[in-house]
């Protein structure tokens, strides 16, 4: 990659994260912003693990190493422990 | 047939480049994974505890946004100038390696100087690890362990900076060693992604 491209990356890095901040500053509320955030944290990921770490260009079998391995365990343990947590704040409500 | 299983053996059991890289940096991605899921277990935890509790503070009480933002910054313009150096130590341009891990040095720190004001402010405010004065008790214990794991890792990071560039200005560090420093920042600086939005904007 040229350093043309690393400073590319570095602006759409600060343009997204701008956006996330003026939605969650209020702007936007509930699940749309729960979804704006989860997209515009998938953009980030994809941003500084393609083109800042070079994923993009390396071999398939790791790249889905890593995206398995990181993401679908993680998503996993968040869709578990979200239901059990909505379970436990409905059994503490009177 | 016989050609095809020693073809598998030879990729799986090793040879020069397993996946097409070399050993080190098979080695970099396999901790960067493990290092991963560490994070997402004590995310996870935090998520756990941030709906069950009815009485989770409201961020807006507690954080600065704009600060918050400014760390942010710090820290993506680091990732930025990591990556212009190792692009330079492809090249061979041993000035640009030096000037940009010298950059990239100085964002971490900057980046570790606003954490441990910020850590400082809340702690002033009333924050321990038991307790805090907005709400649910275990927010503290999050917060704490979680920015100070990820602290940790930024600290961490900038000793092996600090050292690569060392290397690197004696004519001792290869492209490679570069590129595993490079890896390392970046994931620190990936994991910030998850623990700003959310900390900070959920």
């Amino acid at each position: 990659m040229t350093y043309k491209a690393y400073w590319g990356t570095w602006l759409a890095l600060l343009a997204v994260t701008l956006g996330m901040i003026v939605a969650g500053s209020g702007s936007v509320t509930g699940g749309a912003l729960l979804v704006l955030l989860l997209l515009g944290m998938l953009v980030k990921i994809g941003l500084i693990g393609g083109n800042f770490m070079h994923l993009r260009s390396e071999n398939r079998v790791l790249i889905l190493i890593v995206a398995l391995g990181i993401l679908l365990v993680s998503i996993a343990l968040f869709a578990g422990i979200a239901v059990d947590a909505a379970r436990v704040y409905k059994l503490s409500q009177p | 047939m016989e050609a095809a299983i020693e073809t598998r053996e030879a990729y799986w059991e090793g040879g020069r480049g397993p996946f097409g890289i070399g050993w080190s940096k098979l080695m970099m991605w396999l901790f960067i994974v493990t290092d991963g899921l560490v994070f997402a277990g004590f995310l996870a935890i935090y998520g756990f505890l941030r709906i069950a509790s009815p009485n989770w503070p409201d961020r807006s009480h507690i954080f600065h946004l704009d600060f918050i933002a400014l760390m942010t910054f710090t820290l993506i313009t680091s990732s930025a100038t990591m990556a212009t150096a190792v692009g330079a130590a492809r090249k061979g341009d041993r000035k640009t390696v030096g000037r940009f891990l010298a950059l990239t040095i100085v964002g971490g720190a900057a980046f570790l100087g606003m954490q441990a004001y910020e850590w400082s402010s809340l702690i002033r405010a009333g924050a321990t690890l038991e307790a805090n004065p907005w709400g649910a008790p275990l927010f503290g214990a999050c917060f704490f362990i979680i920015t100070g794991f990820h602290g940790s890792h930024v600290l961490s990071g900038l000793i092996v900076l600090a050292i690569t560039m060392a290397r690197s200005a004696a004519g001792k560090s290869r492209p490679a060693g570069i590129e595993l420093a490079g890896l390392y920042w970046h994931f620190v600086d990936l994991v910030w992604v998850f623990v700003f939005t959310l900390f900070y904007l959920i």
